[in-house]
């Protein structure tokens, strides 16, 4: 099968440029250098059709660095982006168009996602008006239909996103999504700023229109619970690269990396009732100076001497399961869950 | 018994009409006692919690009901008289330390100024509570962090700092409003450790505001529940969580994936919660309820077991056993 988007070797990095007087002072030599954040830092990931990746990390991971990069809205600095097997920076101009129309984007805050100054109407109906997918006259006809697949009542078609609820507002931006008939949907914290209820409500929105439209998710969020529950395949991100990628049954039953395992044992679950919170230390390092080899070692619990010089790659563990950790080099010493199999598992 | 409070009712009189965001909570927190108070946004959580400390703002106010800390009444107190109290005996923190605290000025500036608030000390007493507190919190080398400046510190150091404020005065409770809810999961679990070691250490009351059911059980010695104002669930947190009684909670359990086991279907709450100006007549839950029925048209008196207190007509005692 031929992945639906495949992501290889793909860095991203933001330069903070030197203003004049700092150009000046660097000059006079002064020890001052160009700020580089390597926000993705050499990940690849491969969705195929119809499946739904779970991308997980802490803010400033770059999860949503690397959702923009696969979706075609930011450039990445190197590593090439395949779509259905075809590099998409070599495509011809109207299949790269068509790539990109086939990947929209949901994201976490409706409202500074949504055009307070525009209509429901417009908000949906623009964008397949723009490409030619509609005529204008019949646009206000695909728009209804559009707002009673995501379950919001038609009689709203002409009314501003401020008059909505956030779950409201979060379908009117899965309406829009939808408008272009996409294939590929990168949901960004898409349900993250949701009362529980709504986001219950959402979620099954989500899984609804998989099944009846055939769609493709990467699920990007903070939320391990969430993304067990949507996802068929779930990837770990920390500090720009990718440290744990496996098939959803076999990460939640077993996980490899020392990270992941910190991560799950923290999520708190209604079955754990007054624990001792014993959390991983320290705080996530900035991505401006990440620590040397593994970025996770100063707050690991295994790290040794290897781990703050040498960069672990991802190996495969097991079938589809690949950890970037040096103790699966070392036979027995792979880290394992502290209590048994936790809780969310 | 450090705080009981009785039928709190905290109305909003604006010129829409009267929003009725708190309408009769009854609830009692005991010394070294952690009360969970659980609900969505609007449900009244962070209103109540305000009302004990007197900080609702005009148009609102405390319309009804009674206060009761160590026994007096804090209702209709001044606002002199609470400024006695707030900080020193009863702390809070908040859900964005960037709101809590100043952004020019120093942290030393801030905690000394809060202890010299309460107590008449030299500024180097107070500069030595203030490193003490910071080192409670696990703030490493707090003497040197004394000097930075709110932004100088992550998200979850900040979040550290304004806990350590809070511990000032070693107050006897602290009213805590999703005070994790904007932190990464590693960063929470650091944050409730802390909460915790402290709650047990110093015998602090604590009530502990969140939307998060998972946090609260992990935290909490017993939980309350509110919908639309009211407190519709409440007991001890095993009680409340192994055996639901109230459609809400029940819906409210079955709506968190974390909750569930791989692949087991969320079975969301139909609809959304009632604006607090639109609220009808009777059961707030009922138009959401999978066991409404007429009965619900008239609001339900509140029903107790064992310390297990519920407003349902219909409690789902059956299907909890």
């Amino acid at each position: 099968m031929t992945p639906l988007v495949e992501a290889t070797s793909i860095s991203r990095r933001f330069t903070r440029g030197l203003d004049y007087a700092e150009r000046l002072a660097r000059f006079l030599g002064a020890d001052i250098e160009e700020r580089v954040v390597h926000a993705v830092d050499g990940v690849s990931l491969t969705i195929n059709p119809g499946e739904v990746v779970g991308l997980v990390g802490e803010s400033g991971c770059g999860k949503s660095t690397l959702g923009r990069i696969m979706a075609g809205i930011l450039p990445q600095s190197d590593g090439v982006m395949n779509w259905q097997g075809k590099d998409m920076s070599a495509l011809p101009r109207a299949e790269a168009k068509a790539a990109r129309l086939a990947s929209q984007m949901i994201f976490q805050d409706p409202m500074s996602s949504l055009n307070p100054r525009k209509t429901i109407r417009d908000i949906i109906g623009e964008a397949p008006i723009a490409h030619g997918m509609v005529a204008r006259r019949d646009a206000a006809e695909m728009v209804t239909a559009l707002m009673q697949r995501v379950g919001l009542d038609p009689s709203y078609l002409n009314r501003y996103p401020h008059q909505f609820s956030g779950g409201q507002r979060q379908r009117i931006g899965i309406a829009r999504a939808l408008a272009v008939n996409p294939r590929f949907i990168i949901c960004d914290e898409s349900v993250s700023a949701l009362d529980v209820s709504i986001q219950a409500q959402i979620l099954n929105l989500f899984m609804e229109l998989k099944q009846e439209l055939g769609l493709t998710y990467l699920f990007i969020s903070h939320d391990l619970g969430v993304v067990k529950h949507i996802s068929d395949r779930v990837a770990i991100m920390y500090l720009g690269r990718i440290v744990e990628s496996a098939p959803a049954d076999a990460f939640f039953a077993a996980p490899n990396h020392p990270y992941t395992i910190a991560l799950l044992s923290e999520v708190p679950t209604i079955k754990q009732r007054k624990r001792q919170f014993n959390p991983v230390k320290g705080e996530i390092p900035s991505p401006l100076h990440p620590p040397s080899g593994c970025h996770f070692h100063p707050r690991c619990p295994h790290a040794f001497d290897r781990c703050r010089i040498e960069r672990p790659i991802l190996r495969e563990i097991a079938a589809g399961h690949v950890s970037a950790c040096h103790l699966n080099e070392m036979p027995g010493k792979a880290a394992s869950p502290a209590i048994p199999t936790t809780a969310i598992a | 018994m450090t705080l009981k409070v009785e039928n709190l009712r905290t109305y909003f009189f604006t010129r829409a009409g009267v929003a009725k965001a708190v309408d009769g909570v009854s609830f009692e927190v005991g010394r070294g006692e952690i009360l969970g108070l659980v609900g969505e946004s609007g449900s009244g959580k962070s209103i109540t919690g305000f009302s004990v400390l007197g900080l609702v703002d005009p148009p609102g106010r405390v319309a009804g009901g009674r206060i009761l800390f160590h026994g007096e009444d804090l209702v209709g107190r001044s606002q002199g008289e609470m400024r006695t109290l707030r900080g020193k005996k009863i702390a809070m923190i908040f859900q964005d330390p960037m709101m809590t605290l100043n952004p020019v000025l120093s942290i030393e500036t801030q905690m000394v100024e809060t202890v010299r608030a309460h107590d008449r000390v030299s500024k180097a007493e107070a500069r030595a509570r203030a490193v003490e507190a910071l080192g409670l919190v696990g703030i490493p080398s707090p003497d040197e962090r004394l000097a930075a400046y709110p932004h100088q510190f992550s998200g979850g150091m900040r979040q550290r700092v304004a806990i350590a404020i809070a511990l000032l005065h070693r107050p006897e409770l602290i009213i805590a409003d999703e005070p994790t809810t904007a932190l990464d999961v590693t960063i929470q679990s650091q944050i409730l450790a802390v909460i915790q070691g402290l709650s047990r250490d110093f015998g602090m009351s604590l009530i502990w505001i969140s939307h998060d059911l998972g946090v609260v059980a992990g935290l909490a010695h017993r939980i309350a529940v509110m919908y639309a104002g009211r407190i519709v669930e409440t007991g001890e947190t095993d009680t409340v969580l192994d055996s639901p009684v109230h459609p809400y909670t029940i819906g409210l359990m079955r709506s968190v994936p974390a909750n569930l086991e791989r692949g087991e279907p969320l079975t969301p709450i139909p609809g959304m919660a009632p604006p607090p100006l639109g609220r009808s007549a009777g059961c707030p839950f009922r138009l959401r309820c999978f066991a409404a029925t007429a009965a619900c048209e008239i609001e339900p008196e509140e029903a107790t077991a064992d310390g297990h207190r519920w407003r349902c007509f219909h409690p789902q005692i059956a299907r909890a056993a």
